[in-house]
């Protein structure tokens, strides 16, 4: 058992389509870009793990093409595949690597091409069960509109409410180079904006981005020797829902959700989530998805996620500003996507965040979601070991 | 601190189970939670090692996890063998984070094209449009090897034989009847120069494993079986780009894991083995790579009998992926036989005194990754 | 989606997946296949640090953890490594008998996967018998190319 921090990330810059760089080269990009942070070579990384969602590239299993590019070239590589929690599942999977006192090093490379595919939401329908849900031609924006009506009927939220969250994750996005879509939007612009899926509008949803993300994990010893400010891996938790949205009617996964986040500070010794997180890195790919989160991690009372974001609270300068990257709904590479949070929040501890950094960051949090709203992932950073 | 097994579980291979495949996970849990005397609630993580696309599906482990009874556990999911899943399992202890695991691979081949969806695997700007798949690198891997090294069609045939043989006694696999050399050598092609009963079949199956930390084990397991060594690697995807006689990835990995494991002398050390003979020559290779002889000479192993049930180094008692295949189980249940064999569970297929054994698995186009697992009891 | 009963009382749901892709094939890459369209050419890209021409052409070497800075042009005919004949139908794959084989191409540092053709497949196994591995091999390009690797018809025996 060895502590392990975070001590180096990388990431490419996220945009519609990558036309000049092909799935390999992103690979490598942000594997080169994360041991450039570190001042590392390849040679020092002991093992990788790989994050890729099956078939958004349009290559199954398309880790094993790229994960040479990625510098797993004869070294001992673990492909990870948790839908859209993939990213931080791979980020995990790092990070117990280093803690098993198995390897010193382990680079985490997440990487994907959602430009690929024509329609991404035909794909996102072959998640679906074959003999019950996949005829309905539900997609990945069932998933947070589905959720969006029943918080509407039954705690009175509103559409103006969400479209805050819109509003502030385009205003956050716009000091994050790295960011995909990168303008700001008002209120109105998200009401005005086409109907995807009632009740959600386009800019109530995330884009589908290119790109790719590596972080690198280390042990304790050589952590210390790498960098004067690592970002400590102070508690990470996934936990598994049931894949029927029948099976939870009442918003939802937010049970789930907050079961795991009360694991996460129990783990890492957080009695009040608001005061004792500084920043949060969240998967939010739909803005009424952080109404939701927001109850369930206890940054506020049940129903009242809408009445946070009017507040402040949650905006740069509040008491804890949610996605300071502009998060999902400016950047959504799926399988990297989870893995981004992870790196960003290791950027907002670190004190590598530029424009877009938080002040005196000791605690930042990070969480990845996948499946049917099934798959909740979270990871606790902390500039001092637990 | 040590991870040990005190769980495995099993269904039977065969053609098609003609149920709905996320029920196939219940039973596997349940058969590898049952061995362990465990209840669900005691099992703190579930790490799934499953392909997509294989049945169908993106991303399956939403219905498996659910089914082995992942709710409101943590999980992980490994888009590869089981094999490697344990790998991921045992680290997961090893950090402190979790006192059990469930090892999880749903191993159902009969719901797609097989040959089809490894097409699917390559690169679209190379391979995919040349009408590759798996078998056929199988075949132009097998071809090289044979001729850099003159084994023969019939030394190829003894290992489809001896695996055969030995599957008849293992009432979980697949295929379970014995074939002659003659039968072998004029089995119908498949991918030139190799014959239909030369390779693996497709198999719907899959195993289950319990780890748990020592201190865990030592409560409720009297007899455990150890992990002591476990070794994976990656080279490169490009079919182009190296020399397919050699299973270099296995090497990597059997030398990663012998450290661990302290094993100096494969041969002596190791009591029973259990490969991933995707075909015969796969079989072969792999006791290079994992150090049974030298270079080249699997051939004469072979000939020697050194490999039967009764030799030195009794190779596949259960009949190996020749005789099952549940896709993406296959190399977890290379464990699940070691584990039995230890635990001298293995019924009619049993060896003599086995402390040692070694699993091992392949995955990928020319063996482009593997994973050796070495369990002591 | 079509459903049917089966003999045994059990239901099969049949699902085709029907999902179109579109891959930009980035700057090398293009490269690459714009000299099998425009000019039959095949270009690899050379490692500065291993110095090895790669075919397929490729940004990064692998093994170096490096990006490849020069265009090599390669011959369009080598030896034969090593290959496999497809005897069966499978399902979305060519119809057999086909040969699949590695070549290495002269002037390069690693092979090329590819059709064969130009041998007398009615006996498959003596076919494969009589292809020795070290046949000397020419691409057949073919008329209309449109930058893709199967601008390149086949490969074939020179003699």
């Amino acid at each position: 058992m060895k502590r392990a921090a975070i001590v180096g990330v990388g990431q490419t810059k996220f945009v519609s389509r990558h036309r000049d760089l092909i799935h390999p080269e992103l690979t490598f990009e942000a594997s080169r870009a994360a041991l450039e942070d570190a001042k590392l070579s390849i040679d020092n990384v002991d093992a990788l793990t790989m994050g890729v969602m099956d078939p958004f590239d349009g290559v199954d299993c398309c880790d094993r093409w790229i994960c040479g590019a990625a510098g797993g070239y004869n070294k001992p590589v673990i492909r990870i595949n948790t839908a859209g929690a993939t990213g931080m599942s791979a980020a995990i999977a790092a990070y117990e690597q280093v803690a098993s006192g198995m390897f010193e090093i382990v680079m985490a490379v997440s990487e994907q091409r959602v430009s690929e595919p024509v329609d991404a939401q035909s794909l996102l329908n072959t998640c679906t069960c074959p003999y019950h849900e996949r005829a309905m031609g539900g997609s990945a924006i069932s998933l947070g509109a589905v959720p969006a009506t029943r918080h509407m009927y039954k705690y009175g939220s509103t559409h103006e409410q969400r479209a805050l969250s819109a509003v502030k994750a385009h205003k956050h996005g716009m000091n994050n180079p790295y960011a995909h879509l990168r303008f700001e939007v008002t209120v109105q612009d998200v009401l005005n904006s086409m109907i995807v899926e009632w009740p959600l509008r386009l800019l109530d949803c995330c884009p589908r981005s290119d790109g790719a993300v590596a972080v690198i994990f280390a042990s304790e010893d050589v952590a210390k020797t790498i960098t004067d400010r690592p970002a400590w891996v102070n508690g990470a938790v996934s936990i598994a829902d049931g894949p029927f949205f029948g099976d939870r009617p009442d918003v939802s996964y937010r049970a789930a959700l907050a079961v795991a986040a009360r694991r996460l500070y129990q783990k890492c010794g957080i009695k009040n989530p608001l005061k004792d997180i500084d920043v949060a890195e969240l998967y939010i790919p739909f803005t009424s998805l952080e109404l939701i989160q927001t109850e369930a991690y206890g940054f506020c009372d049940e129903g009242k996620g809408g009445e946070l974001l009017e507040e402040g609270t949650t905006w740069m300068g509040g008491e804890l500003p949610i996605n300071p990257s502009g998060g999902v709904l400016c950047t959504n590479c799926i399988g990297a996507t989870a893995e981004l949070r992870v790196a960003e929040a290791a950027l907002q501890v670190m004190g590598k965040g530029g424009l877009r950094q938080v002040p005196n960051v000791e605690t930042a949090l990070a969480s990845g979601l996948g499946g049917m709203l099934q798959f909740h992932t979270l990871m606790m950073l902390g500039s001092e070991p637990r | 601190m040590r991870v040990a097994v005190i769980g495995v579980g099993q269904i039977p291979a065969e053609t098609c189970k003609r149920d709905v495949f996320s029920d196939q996970s219940a039973l596997i849990s349940k058969a590898a939670l049952a061995d362990a005397a465990l209840d669900i609630g005691q099992i703190n993580n579930v790490v799934a090692g499953e392909y997509d696309l294989v049945t169908g599906r993106t991303a399956e482990h939403m219905y498996t996890i659910p089914s082995a009874g992942g709710y409101l556990k943590d999980e992980i999911r490994i888009n590869d063998d089981g094999l490697f899943a344990l790998a991921q399992a045992y680290m997961g202890i090893m950090a402190g984070e979790f006192e059990t695991t469930l090892v999880l691979s749903t191993g159902i081949s009969s719901e797609g094209p097989q040959e089809l969806i490894t097409n699917m695997r390559l690169a679209p700007f190379y391979h995919r449009q040349l009408g590759l798949h798996e078998k056929l690198a199988n075949g132009m891997q097998a071809l090289q090897y044979r001729e850099r090294y003159g084994v023969t069609m019939k030394q190829s045939a003894k290992v489809a034989v001896k695996n055969r043989k030995n599957a008849v006694r293992n009432g979980y696999a697949h295929l379970q009847q014995e074939v002659t050399e003659e039968e072998v050598m004029k089995s119908e092609f498949d991918c030139w120069p190799l014959r239909v009963l030369e390779r693996a079949p497709w198999s719907d199956g899959g195993c289950a494993v319990v780890l748990a930390s020592e201190s865990f084990a030592r409560r409720v397991c009297l007899h455990p079986v150890w992990i002591t060594g476990l070794g994976w690697s990656n080279e490169t995807y490009y079919l182009e780009d190296k020399d397919l006689t050699h299973l270099t990835a296995t090497k990597h990995a059997a030398q990663r894991a012998y450290k661990m494991a302290g094993i100096n002398n494969a041969v002596k050390d190791i009591d029973v083995a259990e490969i991933y003979d995707v075909t015969t020559y796969h079989e072969l290779m792999a006791y290079e790579a994992l150090g049974f002889c030298k270079e080249g000479e699997a051939g004469h192993l072979i000939d020697e009998g050194f490999t039967q049930m009764n030799g030195d180094l009794p190779v596949n008692p259960s009949g190996g992926v020749l005789s099952s295949n549940p896709l993406s189980a296959s190399g977890l249940s290379r464990f699940v036989e070691c584990v039995l064999q230890l635990r001298e569970q293995a019924q009619d297929h049993q060896i003599k005194n086995a402390c040692t054994g070694l699993a091992h698995c392949i995955t990928g186009y020319g063996a482009q990754r593997s994973c050796v697992a070495i369990v002591r009891r | 989606m079509a459903t049917k009963d089966n003999k045994d009382e059990y239901i099969i749901v049949e699902q085709t997946w029907n999902v179109p892709f579109r891959h930009y094939a980035g700057e090398i890459t293009s490269r690459y296949l714009k000299e099998f369209r425009d000019n039959k050419k095949i270009m690899g890209r050379r490692c500065p640090k291993c110095k090895r021409v790669l075919i397929p052409a490729r940004k990064n070497c692998e093994r170096c953890f490096t990006e490849t800075d020069e265009w090599i042009e390669v011959n369009d005919e080598g030896k034969l490594v090593t290959f496999s004949i497809n005897c069966i139908k499978y399902v979305g794959m060519p119809d057999p008998p086909y040969i699949m084989g590695l070549i290495r191409l002269d002037g390069a540092d690693t092979d090329i996967l590819h059709y064969i053709k130009g041998i007398d497949l009615s006996d498959v196994d003596k076919a494969g018998r009589e292809l020795k591995i070290g046949t000397r091999m020419k691409a057949v390009w073919k008329e209309v190319r449109v930058g893709n690797v199967t601008d390149i018809d086949y490969f074939m025996p020179t003699v």
